[in-house]
């Protein structure tokens, strides 16, 4: 049985070795083409049937960027630092007060009422509200960005300790260990992989939020360069922002993911 | 000798979905210190329920548990369990599960990776260490959950349907594994509650078998199991075995025939 056990073993991690030797899969290839063929698609359109006014070809897109630089990083910076900074308060928040709900039902009555008036709100819908208290520089932005996470990440932490199977609840106490102990060595970890799945939802959210918030009020940022060009008309730069947005929600997503994979690395997984 | 684990008029009902469901009902049952004892009964007649008191992790509606003579009110890691599905913590590694009691038992950290180290040797998971319980088998799981209800050094170990999940060759093996462990660090035997609906394991294992009632649950008869140790897996086709266990199946089949 043991040797068989072993075998076994040893054949994954042969597998796992050539997985990583060859530089590209199968189904990576095909997925580069699709993005080629998209790109031709794109040139070629733009060439003849598409006038610029409606979608820039690949051409202007390109030298837009070359243009704007300068501005460019600035917008960039300031919408990053309102997704990164809103994303994180809002989701340790969350957190925080999820755990502190299932830990007391004292804690859970005050602050249930409050996510469940918030949470069929879309945060959107209050940024003329947060214009109106808090102007608009970074602070209105952050607060809403903020609400925007913490709605998901509480009701995803509240959730997910729903869901902890009880038997390793069971098993800790029978090993002497308290309270604090069983949520500290037991539920965190149990919890982590749906939170990190929370995280994503978060992410998107924080960036679609920030966005709409600086089309609606703001001086910098990506969502208003957006603005901006769409008064002059100005597609090549509209795209340009929209591409620059989708590259990093992109990059931070997979941030994301692998430190997950990381920290739930010891979790069974269906490739 | 006198009762090590003593359960007194022990009740217990559920407020369940549609209605009260009556799982225990005046369960009468000592266990002398060292008695390895096996709960056998249909299934749903509340013999998870009843280690689950003994445990401390469910409170009985009536009646009263003690252990050493005292009552049984909150789980302690002298009362260890090896529960019935798979509790081996997924994010922690053989050794962390294995440690995971010594962590609250005061014991020096040096100490505690001596014992762990002992214990891994001893069921057979050298070189698995450091390992995931994803990387393991299902035998070799219930094996880290047996070291971790060991390590502990438990007076009492309740164990609820452990093998009932294993295929017939690791499930002998585990009982012959299990029947060397079942003394302490002192040479003492440790008391045993081990719940199981395989008579054969169960006449195998025990000094006696309580046999249940169907649900509500109470304690029917308690037979003892004559066959001196060691045991050798060939008893098990002797005739008096094989008369016993007609005996108990007989007593399992009569209640649910009256149902
Ligand atoms: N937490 C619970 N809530 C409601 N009913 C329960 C609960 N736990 C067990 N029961 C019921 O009590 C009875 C005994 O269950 P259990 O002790 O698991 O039986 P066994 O282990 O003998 O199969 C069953 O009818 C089961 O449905
Ligand atoms: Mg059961």
């Amino acid at each position: 049985m043991k040797q068989d056990e072993l075998a076994n073993s040893a054949d994954a991690a042969g597998e796992e070795a050539t997985k990583k030797r060859r530089w590209i899969t199968g189904e990576g290839a095909v997925s580069v083409i699709t993005v080629l063929i998209l790109v031709a698609l794109w040139t070629a359109l733009t060439d003849s049937y598409i006038d610029d006014l409606y979608f820039p070809s690949p051409m202007d897109t390109i030298q837009v960027v070359g243009r704007m630089e300068g501005v460019l990083v600035g917008y960039f910076l300031a919408t990053m630092y309102r997704v990164v900074v809103g994303m994180l308060i809002g989701a340790v928040l969350g957190v925080v007060c999820g755990v502190a709900m299932s830990w007391n039902k004292w804690i859970n009555s005050v602050l249930d009422p409050l996510i469940e008036g918030l949470r069929p709100i879309p945060a959107v819908a209050l940024i003329p509200f947060f214009i109106l208290w808090f102007g608009i520089g970074d602070t209105g932005k952050l607060i809403l960005t903020a609400i925007g996470g913490f709605t998901v990440m509480v009701v995803t932490t509240l959730e997910a300790i729903k869901h902890v199977s009880p038997i390793y609840i069971m098993a800790a106490r029978t090993l002497g260990a308290s309270r604090l102990e069983i949520y500290r060595t037991i539920i965190l970890p149990a919890i982590t992989p749906t939170l990190i799945g929370g995280v994503r939802v978060t992410v998107a959210l924080s960036f679609a939020l920030v966005i709409a918030s600086e089309f609606m009020g703001a001086q910098s940022g990506l969502g208003y360069m957006i603005m901006l060009a769409r008064r002059t008309l100005q597609t090549d730069a509209i795209l340009v922002g929209v591409i620059i947005i989708g590259i990093t929600s992109w990059i931070v997503d997979r941030f994301v993911r692998i430190v997950g994979n990381y920290l739930t690395r010891w979790a069974p997984r269906s490739e | 000798m006198s009762a090590y684990i003593s359960i007194a008029d022990v009740t217990k009902f559920f407020a369940g979905t549609s209605g009260r469901i009556d799982a225990l009902q005046n369960v009468n049952l000592d266990v002398p210190a060292g008695e390895f004892l096996c709960l056998v009964g249909p299934s749903g007649c509340g013999k998870s329920t009843l280690v689950f008191i003994i445990a401390g992790l469910v409170k009985a509606s009536g009646g009263e548990v003690r252990v050493g003579g005292e009552p049984v009110v909150e789980p302690d890691p002298d009362r260890t369990m090896v529960f019935q599905g798979d509790a081996v913590f997924p994010w922690m590694t053989v050794a962390q599960n294995i440690g995971y009691g010594l962590r609250y038992s005061g014991m020096p950290k040096a100490k505690q990776d001596e014992t762990v180290k002992q214990l891994i040797h001893l069921v057979g998971l050298t070189g698995f260490a450091d390992a995931f319980p994803k990387e393991l088998s299902g035998g070799m799981k219930k094996r880290v959950d047996l070291a971790r209800a060991y390590a502990t050094n438990p007076t009492v170990l309740l164990m609820d349907e452990p093998f009932g999940a294993l295929d017939a060759i690791t499930k002998e093996k585990m009982q012959v594994d299990l029947m060397r462990l079942s003394v302490t660090d002192t040479g003492q035997r440790r008391t045993i509650v081990f719940v199981t609906h395989d008579l054969e394991e169960a006449i195998f294992l025990a000094d006696r078998v309580a046999v249940m009632t169907p649900r509500p649950g109470s304690i029917q008869v308690v037979l003892d199991v004559p066959f001196p140790r060691p045991r050798e897996a060939s008893i098990r086709l002797s005739r008096e075995f094989q008369a016993l266990r007609g005996q108990i199946r007989g007593l399992l089949v009569t209640e649910e025939e009256e149902n």
